[in-house]
């Protein structure tokens, strides 16, 4: 797994590249966990290149999500591939994150609030 | 606990895309004695499917099943899961691959002596180094997606059947299998809990391309799943494929043995009562 | 040593001399990673077929003391010798009764209730459930509960031998009028230190037999709840036979030959 990490609009964007699976997302798990830390205002995960998403890589995504709203931060997923959409609709998780279909509209999403 | 020489997903590991063979099965023999229960099976599985296993008591479902996940050797013959013969693998071999698939046992097969969330933690536990509270989180999702949300601190003997069934479910498909097999998952549940668990089994296939082989008689929730399906014959045509194809080629299918097992009749070319005469002479002896 | 490993785990079949290759890859594997060896399983465990068996082990071992007193004073008092009922309680205790009288307390508590709780598993599918799961039985199921009687066995043995002595003790002090500093001194410095090793020895290899009986006949179960009833009299039976045979072969050794 790959991450890239641009600013953009005050959102911190990480670019998620490869499979998340069973022994990747301890890594993820680690990256969002500093951002957490950090209090990271506004993040966006986009998923352009991320083709399939197990559960213990949704799981670290609540982990994030949870402890990101206990100070108010803002979470967004964006480009979300079809198996990852899927993934996503099978635990009905999709009313919990903020999903948006393409980057710009996540960060003036992100931004603006 | 991590099995230490290798993790999921590592290795060479071809990913199968939809209508790939993920299973093939070549005349594929078992044989207890002289009585052949399983006789030249040969078909091929391809990913994304939903494919069902049907038959009569006896007709040797469970046992093809047992053979496809390598808990019985069988006489001769061969299985191909993911492209490797599994009936040439010694068990450290065989467990390389049993980690890419789940098993869904007729009877839930729990862990009497574990709870009902550390049932489903276990391989999770076992094969990762995911930390605990995310295996928690895994937990909470398989649970609610068997409809058994709030049961992680059950013991299992505190579970009606029909509810071990579905933590048996749960447990399959804690590591994302990419095969799940279930033995008669819908058999014992009640309607609205079938409906349910054929959902659930659906959700695996057609949304995460996943493929299930499931062995099932409950007719309606053969024709619910099913992509294709795969009947055995039991009786004189123990052991043999009697017909395989889609749902719609099963019905129209005219082989009076597979329609009196669709419709579900008594009277028919399924040899469960003797005729009159054979009857009486087995009755009265044979004078 | 990884490969000798690999190599123990690609052995196929159920037999007994398969389970005891099985136990000792895992052991080997876990001197390079103790993880393997479950701690925490096997601290349970301990707990379960050692320490739970402590009562019954003290009051069995505290007869024994009793009887061995007694028995002895009828004899050896008429020879005027009750001075040497110290020495045979201790000898007897520390080389021969101890590790055997708590050995078959331990199969008929422990032994059996291992044979039972594999079998019912067995039974309940569980088994086929773990090595679908890539979970090997032996490793999370066998070995622990092998590890734990190895490490509790020799340990229930010292302390029988201890209330043993104690028995022995009450019986001296009681009806035939012995001090206890002489009891002790005697009881302490007859035997020599290889007398209780020879002991620890025999309860190590105990162990070692009622804990494979137990779980090969568990794991071998076939034909549901009968199926298990039958797999805990054979384990019992089966335990006691070679734990009797192995002390006879045992005390011939050290007898004869060390």
């Amino acid at each position: 797994m790959e991450i890239v990490e641009k600013t953009e609009r005050e959102v911190l964007v990480l670019a998620v590249k490869g499979e998340i699976d069973l022994h990747v997302s301890p890594a993820l798990r680690a990256v969002l966990k500093a951002k957490a830390q950090a209090k990271t205002p506004r993040l966006l995960l986009n998923f352009a290149e991320v083709a399939y998403i197990d559960s213990s890589g949704l799981a670290t995504l609540i982990e994030y999500y949870q402890s990101a709203r206990a100070y108010q931060g803002r979470f967004g997923l964006c480009n979300l591939g079809l198996s990852v959409r899927s993934s996503i609709e099978l635990v009905r998780l999709t009313e919990v994150f903020s999903i948006f279909s393409n980057e710009a509209e996540a960060l003036k999403a992100l931004a603006t609030s | 606990m991590r099995e230490a020489p290798r993790k999921i997903g590592s290795g060479p590991k071809k990913i199968f895309k939809a209508g790939e063979i993920i299973l093939e099965v070549r005349d594929l023999v078992q044989a207890f004695g002289d009585r052949r229960v399983l006789d030249n099976i040969s078909f091929q599985v391809r990913a994304g499917e939903t494919f069902v296993i049907m038959g009569g008591s006896g007709c040797g479902k469970t046992t093809l099943l047992r053979c496809l996940i390598g808990a019985q050797k069988p006489t001769s013959g061969s299985i191909h899961l993911f492209g490797e013969d599994i009936t040439r693998m010694d068990p450290f071999e065989l467990d390389r691959i049993r980690l890419r698939f789940g098993m869904n046992f007729q009877f839930g097969a729990l862990f009497q002596s574990l709870t009902v969330g550390e049932n489903i933690a276990l391989p999770l536990r076992h094969h990762s180094d995911v930390d605990s509270s995310i295996i928690e989180m895994i937990v909470k999702m398989k649970l609610e997606l068997v409809g058994l949300t709030g049961f992680e601190n059950f013991m299992p003997s505190e579970l009606s059947g029909g509810m071990r069934k579905r933590v048996g479910l749960a447990r399959a498909l804690a590591l994302d299998p990419e095969i799940l097999f279930s033995d008669e998952p819908t058999s014992g549940l009640d309607p609205v809990m079938t409906a349910v668990v054929d959902q659930l089994t659906l959700d695996s296939t057609r949304k995460i391309g996943a493929t299930a082989v499931v062995v099932s008689h409950d007719m309606t929730s053969v024709f619910r799943i099913a992509t294709r399906i795969l009947m055995l014959g039991n009786g004189p045509r123990q052991g043999q494929i009697v017909a395989e194809g889609t749902p719609e080629e099963i019905r129209k299918n005219p082989d009076p043995f597979l329609q009196q097992f669709v419709r579900g009749e008594a009277d028919g070319p399924i040899p469960l009562r003797m005729a009159q005469d054979e009857y009486l002479k087995h009755l009265l002896g044979d004078g | 040593m990884k490969f000798v490993v690999n190599a123990l785990r690609r052995v196929e079949g159920d037999g007994y001399v398969t389970l005891n290759a099985r136990i000792y890859s895992f052991l080997l594997w876990g001197l390079t990673n103790p993880r393997v060896l479950s701690p925490s399983l096997t601290l349970r465990q301990m707990i379960r077929i050692g320490v739970e068996a402590l009562p019954m082990a003290s009051l069995v071992a505290l007869s024994v003391g009793f009887i061995l007193a007694m028995q002895s004073s009828t004899e050896l008092g008429k020879l005027g010798a009750n001075a040497f009922i110290p020495d045979l309680v201790s000898l007897s205790l520390l080389r021969e009764l101890g590790p055997l009288l708590i050995a078959i307390i331990v199969v008929g508590r422990s032994g059996s209730a291992v044979a039972a709780e594999l079998g019912t598993m067995k039974v309940n599918e569980e088994i086929e459930a773990l090595k679908v799961m890539a979970i090997s039985p032996t490793r999370i199921l066998v070995v622990p509960r092998y590890l734990a009687l190895m490490i509790m066995l020799p340990i229930l043995t010292v302390f029988g031998n201890c209330v043993g002595l104690a028995g022995g003790w009450a019986v001296c002090i009681g009806t035939l009028d012995m001090t206890s500093s002489f009891y002790i001194t005697h009881a302490v410095q007859r035997p020599e230190l290889w007398d209780l090793y020879s002991g620890l020895i025999k309860s190590v290899v105990f162990a070692h037999l009622i804990i494979t009986i137990a779980c090969y006949q568990g794991l071998g179960v076939t034909g549901g709840a009968e199926g298990v009833g039958r797999a805990t009299t054979a384990s019992v039976v089966y335990s006691i036979l070679w734990i009797i045979i192995a002390d006879a072969a045992l005390t011939g050794l050290f007898f004869f030959v060390l």
